[in-house]
């Protein structure tokens, strides 16, 4: 388990400043999608029963519209859990000296990543879309020197908020190394 | 003619429970492994948890009382009303 408080290779002074997750309109869909899967079973008993009451009531068909109702309430169950544990699982964790990327696809599929926030050169925010302005999700690209790798969070919550406080954290952080900064460059 | 026993049925839902218990159960060791020390970790997986429990005992009321030794006859001459 992740203890934000102790992370992995965390140096002396390091300090968790936010972990940041995608906005809250994505486990709200995830939500409403479980939520007419749901429906769908309840619906369609609501119409046998209305249209033509002894179709689930046989001696087969009953047991068959339970087994079925049963495995499919499993299902969309897992579904639900699977795509809940896929959003939780994403995050950005920003200390004082870096960015640690985790992404979760899917079940078997994981990375994890570092920046050091005094090598991060570009923080990009974008918002596009009616519903992204309105909610105020984005997304946020910090990219280091060219050809090196960049990261990428999408539907971020408050996008310029957030690159702001990023930009602000690389600034105290490049003052900090200002002599390893130099050296790169000379050398 | 083909006569079946009913609780095939039974057995094809017994394979599909194994696949959702081990996909389910994966996830939770996903949470437990990769997941924050947080009360929302623990919330997820007993909420989970809690819904699968629900949804079994819910579905074992509804199939206790079924008698699953009886047969089913498929591909008889006579049409699918003899099933509803």
């Amino acid at each position: 388990m992740i203890d934000l408080k102790h992370l992995p290779n965390q140096r002396e002074f390091e300090k968790t400043m936010f972990a940041l997750r995608r906005h809250w309109i994505v486990p709200v869909a995830i939500t409403f999608i479980f939520f007419l899967l749901a429906a769908i079973p309840v619906i369609f008993y609501y119409l046998v029963q209305t249209t033509n009451p002894g179709l689930i009531a046989g001696p087969i068909s009953y047991p068959l519209f339970v087994l079925a109702v049963s495995a499919y309430s499993l299902a969309i169950l897992l579904f639900y859990f699977n795509s809940l544990i896929d959003y939780y699982l994403d995050v950005w964790i920003v200390t004082n000296e870096r960015i640690i990327s985790i992404e979760q696809k899917g079940l078997f599929s994981r990375t994890i990543a570092e920046l050091k926030l005094y090598r991060i050169q570009d923080v990009k925010a974008e918002v596009h879309g009616i519903i992204a302005t309105i909610l105020d999700y984005g997304e946020v690209t910090v990219q280091t020197a060219a050809e090196e790798t960049h990261f990428e969070f999408k539907r971020l919550p408050s996008p310029y908020k957030m690159s702001r406080q990023i930009l602000e954290l690389i600034e105290q952080d490049r003052e900090k190394h200002l002599e390893e900064i130099k050296e790169e460059h000379t050398g | 003619m083909i006569i079946l026993p009913l609780y095939i049925l039974l057995i094809i839902y017994l394979i599909f429970l194994l696949f959702f218990a081990f996909f389910g159960l994966f996830g939770v060791y996903h949470l437990i492994k990769f997941g924050f020390h947080s009360f929302g970790t623990f919330l997820l997986i007993f909420m989970f948890l809690g819904a699968s429990v629900i949804i079994l005992f819910i579905s074992y009321q509804a199939i206790a009382p079924i008698d699953w030794l009886q047969e089913i006859t498929v591909m008889e001459f006579g049409g699918a009303s003899q099933y509803f």
